[in-house]
């Protein structure tokens, strides 16, 4: 049988083998495992036992916090932070699209680069703007302005750590998908708005939903895509800006963050395989929705 | 086909022959430019004119009530007390003290080894050591002694000096008497991959004669003590136990100068010969912590491509005022030499540290007594060279010669003195300012600063003409115009001056004045801690004529080379790698960082009577343990994980139960009982304790002292009892809970828990009971002194704060003990160390001060194929001797702060950490009380940081955020159960055991 698949693997073929290669070494193999480890008890130092469904039942109907906190925690960061950035990242798009090219290239670095930071480093920077002491920037400046007495614990307070979080999150969206679309608006064709003009739109706002959106379509859904997928696997931000898994009363949970708690902190590796099945899927039906809404309809 | 255009037009052969002759010249004259000999860094200072300055400046008069010696020094100037001329040797027969004799058991044979036949004087705690000043004149002394140090430890051999029982100034308080350490071994070892180590070094016992001076380096020349007939001059024991024998008044004239030198031999050739002696070839020094390390170039002695040969010394290990190092070097032909370093001085930027030079144990001259090192981050090598840029050419004997370099501050005495006396100043007049505004710092509220402070804008202005005063003089020590290490002095005078023209508006720009990162209290404070460090590293010394030196550099094509080979050779050598094991060895992953491995190595190899070699690696990381357990590839044990661990470990069956072992009792018996409850699952105990931590009250005696708290608080009660008039200042206290920002993890509730007497879990370990009584009462607490009582709730630097003194008080950890003991230096002798505050019981008056200690612990894993031998290797290495051995070699051999706080408590009570904080810590482990663990133990920690969270940020009532807290913990208690078989769907099938400390004794036994 092998004899025949190899027959049948015409010689360009084998050009893609490296990549079928590599794709199945290190994303097939895994999510199949995290799949297969799904349905076990595996304490990450024993041998797995099979468990059945039994993760996922406990899933639904026991794990009180996933339900309470890190669902809702999840939805809400991904909702807003997903929309507002990548609509953050069209606008921005949009403006430098309009500056020559030198300009444009330099601000594009500069809104780029604070995705590039690692979401650590980051934090550290934003932890000091946020610190709960009265050395802490936002704290110190809200001091000298007397607008307050005594430090906000942005960091500690339950009430405020979610909030925060999407600050920075946002601070931070502008990332792959604002270059695809940067490109995607200086690739639409120059003449198209001419032939609107005289079709008769009348002003830039037109411009945009009626030359520059259909034109680029294809950016538009790789953006949208990126952001959903991006926020929903977002995770060390939570962590990273209050220190600890958990957050503080679990306010900054995230799904990323509830698996990490399981896997290594509780050491149950099979719920925390269950918990990233259900991310996958959450991801996936996410983005073929997104795709429903801005995907090509013919 | 068309003509493409070449990138290089087809040059006939002459012509291309002149473009490579070109480069080749080109590119051989950039090498050569590149690499031309650094200039030798001979420039001329004269320090000598700062160390006896005769200019007024800033200096403080007195130190808690006790002149400082800098104030006499100008008293006994101004009234002309003159030095006596008398010279004097007490023996026996008139000093008075607790004899011994050659026929001592104890010390007999140190008596004998003293060269002067005569009885000696033993100080230590109960004998004092005194004489009777038998002069005529009343006048100036200097006191030399001849002393035999009885102590093996890395402290300061420290003692004090009274005269008719008063300190004459507050530096006779500690006078330190210098020790003298030498290498074990002067073939210096190698470990198991052929680089060397430095040997571990002993405290030589011998006979020193010293003459009792600052050994901060701070004052040139001994000490003058002011006696008039008759006075009795007492010498008190400090730290050490010492023998004394004959004391000696001493002569204390200033040195002569070059010329004069000169003078004394003026027919003495100069010999051109040169000698190098490298920095390694050390005959002793004064100070353990002075090491060596390897400088990876290959124009250095000893130097070698493959393994690391120690041949320099470390510049941030030979830095204390005092430390010396001694070098004997044997000199052919008598005559004039000059002397060279290859040397490096990376710390004063733009400035110059200082060596003193010694020839043969005396200075000989002025300008040798604060030799400037400038500024340089590259080997350069520097001749000691007069202003005229001629050597100081030293005479020498024929025969061996002793130089010693010591560390010298001398001439920045002037400027330290000032920077303290402004910052002190600044401190009290920022408490005042706080006082009577009431620590507020409301920029836009109204001040009468002038009315209630009238001298306080002209002290301003004093202070930063001061400081500017200070910033000029110390231009003389740079060849720069604009040194940047004294930026922050400029910076503070312009500052001082500013706030001196608003002072109205003082209160509110405390941050700029006293308090934080940026303030004028702290920019000083900086400099100051960086002005006493007086690094200096060199690779070798030269004693030579009119020879031209060895290059500092190696050349661009040697050192091109041999960055080549290092790199190819980086493949093949890897020590202490965790990635080859053998079956036969004990292999052990070490959770340190490689110092600590390379001398466990080294005495395992050394002192270990197992048969089984024992084989150490650095653990990558705790989650590669799970892995290598995983795939099998585990060690057989590892030490020095977190002390949680080896629960984790042992309820998974991946550790094994060390009450099987034979000689299990003996060693557990070392341990605080407390600090052994996280080992303990089911009926075994998993894990052994390595290093053991220690909460205990931090506390800034100066700050304490000047708002009037005279009694540290005990208690909760008095801590609370405090707080008015800490806050009234603007201070306030810290409590470990404020520094973690997201959980707050046991070590920072749990004293609130065990302290009123409630446990964690119910006996039967199915549920949590911190929801009892006397357990509210403590969370409740531990709620209110943040809502109530206003105690910072977010501290990002305990340590930092402390410096600064905003938080002059608080709870803090070993690690708060050795910045401040190691890295504080402003802060010597003005913070001390008290017990944990605890409950005070009402019905039996007790404190009971439970706190945390887990620190590291070690573990034998459940696939080891050596079990026993594993064992006799954890058990020897907890040993008390091997334990405190490693304590020891540690500090003697990178220094004191390579502080090994071990968690077996007779080689901590061995340890060289001062009395007055060992007592204190040693008394705290009494209340040692780690949390026990139980399947589901993090959900009670975690629940317990979220009903704090929910307490002291929503304002929930604590016995409804308890509840709760306890309902969930309870639920994951149960399902966690379930997963060790003692719970089937909700329901209990059996008990649990919870360790606790009434009944831990029961796993302190070897199984039967």
């Amino acid at each position: 049988m092998l004899n025949r698949l190899l027959d049948r693997m015409n010689r360009p073929a084998w050009f893609i083998f490296p990549y079928w290669l590599l794709f199945a070494i290190f994303i097939v193999v895994p999510v199949v495992a995290a799949i297969g480890l799904s349905f076990t008890f595996f304490n990450s130092i024993q041998t797995p036992v099979f468990v059945g469904i039994n993760n996922y039942i406990e899933l639904i109907t026991l794990d009180t916090v996933f339900m309470r906190y890190v669902l809702p925690n999840t939805l809400r960061f991904a909702f807003i932070v997903g929309p507002v950035g990548y609509a953050l990242s069209f606008m921005v798009a949009w403006m430098l699209s309009h500056l020559p090219k030198t300009p444009r290239t330099i601000l594009a670095i500069i809104f780029y680069s604070p995705s590039l930071t690692a979401g650590v480093a980051m934090a550290a920077m934003w932890r000091i703007i946020f610190s709960g002491d009265a050395q802490g920037y936002l704290n110190a400046i809200l001091l000298d302005l007397g607008l307050i007495v005594e430090p906000i614990q942005f960091l500690q307070n339950p009430n405020m750590l979610m909030t925060i979080m999407i600050v920075v999150s946002l601070w931070s969206s502008i990332g792959v998908g604002f270059l695809a679309m940067l490109a995607g608006i200086l690739n639409v064709d120059r003449t198209l708005y001419e032939a609107a003009y005289i079709d008769g739109i009348k002003n830039w706002f037109q411009e945009i939903i009626y030359v520059t959106i259909p034109s680029m379509k294809p950016q538009m859904i790789f953006g949208a895509v990126m952001a959903v997928v991006g926020t929903f696997q977002a995770g060390a931000i939570g962590v990273a800006l209050s220190g600890t898994n958990p957050t503080p009363n679990y306010a900054g949970q995230l799904i990323v963050n509830h698996i990490e708690d399981f896997g290594f902190i509780r050491y149950m590796m099979g719920y925390a395989a269950s918990i990233s099945v259900i991310l996958l899927l959450m991801v996936y039906a996410i983005s073929k929705i997104t795709w429903k809404f801005l995907g090509e309809k013919e | 086909m068309k003509k493409t255009k070449l990138t290089f037009p087809n040059l006939p052969l002459k012509q291309s022959s002149i473009w490579l002759i070109v480069f080749v010249i080109g590119v051989t004259g950039l090498v050569f430019l590149m690499d031309q000999t650094p200039a030798a860094l001979n420039q001329s200072f004269d320090t000598y004119a700062l160390i006896q300055p005769d200019f007024n400046y800033g200096y403080q008069n007195e130190i808690y009530g006790i002149p400082t010696y800098t104030s006499k020094q100008i008293f006994y100037e101004e009234a002309g007390v003159p030095k006596t001329e008398y010279e004097v040797t007490y023996d026996h027969q008139s000093i008075q003290g607790s004899s011994v004799a050659s026929s001592d058991e104890n010390y007999g044979s140190m008596v004998d080894a003293y060269e002067f036949p005569s009885d000696v004087f033993i100080m230590d705690a109960d004998a004092s050591i005194s004489f009777i000043y038998d002069g005529d004149e009343s006048g100036l002394i200097s006191i030399a002694l001849d002393y035999f140090i009885l102590d093996q430890g890395t402290e300061d051999t420290k003692l004090s000096l009274t005269i008719n029982n008063d300190y004459q100034f507050y530096e006779s308080q500690t006078l330190v008497l210098p020790s003298s350490w030498t290498f074990l071994d002067e073939n210096f070892p190698l470990d198991r991959y052929e680089n060397e180590m430095q040997p571990q070094s002993i405290k030589e016992t011998i006979w020193l004669n010293h003459t009792l001076r600052d050994m901060k380096a701070l004052h040139a020349y001994p000490y003058d003590f002011y006696v008039e007939p008759g006075d009795v001059i007492t010498l008190d024991y400090v730290n050490a136990k010492v023998l004394v024998g004959l004391i000696t008044i001493v002569p204390n004239h200033p040195l002569i100068n070059y010329e004069s030198y000169e003078a004394l031999q003026p027919n003495a050739p100069i010999v051109d010969t040169l000698q190098l002696v490298s920095s390694r070839s050390m005959a002793s020094r004064s100070d353990a912590s002075i090491r060596l390390r390897t400088e990876q170039d290959a124009s250095a002695m000893f130097y070698d491509t493959q393994f690391l040969r120690l041949n320099t010394i470390f510049g941030d290990s030979w830095e204390r005022g005092g430390q010396r190092i001694d070098y004997q070097v044997n000199i052919e032909t008598t005559g004039y030499y000059a002397l060279s370093f290859r040397y490096r001085q990376y710390l004063q930027n733009d400035m110059l540290t200082s060596r003193s030079i010694y020839i043969n144990g005396e200075i000989p001259f002025q300008e040798f007594m604060a030799m400037a090192f400038p500024y340089t981050t590259q080997f350069r090598n520097r001749t000691l060279t007069q202003d005229d840029g001629e050597p100081f050419w030293i005479y020498l004997e024929e025969g061996v010669n002793t130089f010693s370099f010591e560390a010298v501050n001398y001439p920045y005495r002037f400027a330290i003195e000032t920077l303290q006396t402004v910052m002190q100043q600044i401190q009290s007049l920022a408490l005042e300012i706080k006082r009577y505004t009431a620590g507020s710092n409301d920029l836009y509220r109204d001040w009468e600063i002038e009315t209630y402070f009238p001298t306080a804008k002209s002290n301003l202005n004093l202070w930063a003409d001061q400081l500017d005063f200070v910033y000029e003089k110390l231009l003389q020590l740079s060849i720069n115009r604009n040194p940047s290490q004294l930026a922050n002095m400029k910076v503070s005078s312009a500052r001082l001056r500013t706030l001196a023209n608003q002072i109205n508006r003082l209160p509110g720009l405390m941050v700029q004045f006293a308090d934080g990162d940026s303030s004028v209290n702290q920019m000083l404070g900086s400099l100051l801690q960086e002005m006493l460090r007086s690094s200096l590293e060199f690779e070798r010394f030269m004693v030579h004529g009119s020879v031209s030196l060895p290059r500092p550099t190696s050349t661009f094509f040697r050192s091109t080379y041999e960055g080549g080979a290092r790199l190819i050779l980086s493949f093949v050598n890897n020590p202490y790698s965790a990635t080859q094991m053998n079956e036969d060895q004990i292999n052990v992953w070490v959770n340190f960082p490689r110092p600590y491995i390379e001398i466990m190595q080294a005495m395992i190899d050394q002192y270990y009577p197992g048969d089984r070699e024992v084989k150490l690696s650095q653990m990558p990381d705790e989650n590669k343990l799970i892995l290598s357990n995983i795939s099998g590839q585990s060690p057989d044990v590892a030490v020095g994980l977190n002390h949680w661990i080896p629960y984790d470990f042992a309820s998974r069956d991946a550790a094994l139960d060390l009450r099987q072992f034979d000689g299990y009792e003996d060693v557990v018996q070392k341990y605080a009982k407390g600090a052994m409850i996280p080992y303990v699952f089911e009926e075994g105990v998993f894990g052994l304790p390595l290093t053991q931590n220690f909460w205990v009250t931090y506390y800034r005696r100066d700050i304490m002292a000047s708002i009037g708290v005279d009694t540290i608080p005990q208690t909760w009660d008095e801590v609370i009892g405090i707080l008015p008039l800490l806050q009234s200042y603007g201070l306030n206290y810290f409590l470990p809970l404020s520094q973690y920002s997201g959980l707050k993890p046991f070590v920072a509730t749990l004293p609130f828990i065990h302290q009123f007497g409630g446990d964690l879990y119910a006996e039967n370990g199915m549920s949590t009971t911190i929801n009892e009584e006397d357990t509210l009462k403590g969370i409740t607490l531990m709620a209110e002194l943040f809502t109530l009582y206003n105690i910072p709730k977010f501290v990002a630097s305990f340590y930092n704060q402390f410096r600064y003194g905003t938080l002059p008080i608080g709870i803090g950890d070993l690690g708060t003990y050795l910045l401040l003991s190691s890295a504080a230096s402003e802060l010597d002798g003005l913070w001390a160390m008290d017990l944990h505050p605890g409950y005070l019981d009402p019905e039996t008056q007790e404190i009971n001060r439970s706190s945390a200690t887990g620190a590291q612990g070690s573990m034998i894993l459940e696939n080891t194929n050596l079990p026993d031998d594993s064992w006799d290797f954890l058990s020897w290495w907890m040993s008390t001797p091997i334990q405190s051995l490693f304590g020891q070699t540690l500090q003697s051999t990178y220094g004191k702060t390579y502080f090994w706080n071990s968690a077996n408590l007779e080689a901590f009570a061995e340890s060289s950490m001062p009395e007055e904080y060992k007592s204190v810590i040693l008394e705290q482990w009494e209340y040692a009380l780690e949390a026990s663990r139980i399947p589901g133990t993090y959900m009670v920690e975690r629940e317990l940081s979220n009903a704090w969270t929910n307490i002291v940020f929503q304002g929930i009532n604590p016995r409804q955020a308890i509840d709760e807290a306890v309902r969930i913990s309870n639920r994951e208690i149960i399902y966690k159960m379930a997963e060790f078989g003692y719970t089937f769907q909700g329901e209990v099938l059996k008990t649990y055991l919870v360790p606790t400390i009434d009944n831990i004794d029961w796993w302190l036994t070897q199984h039967a």
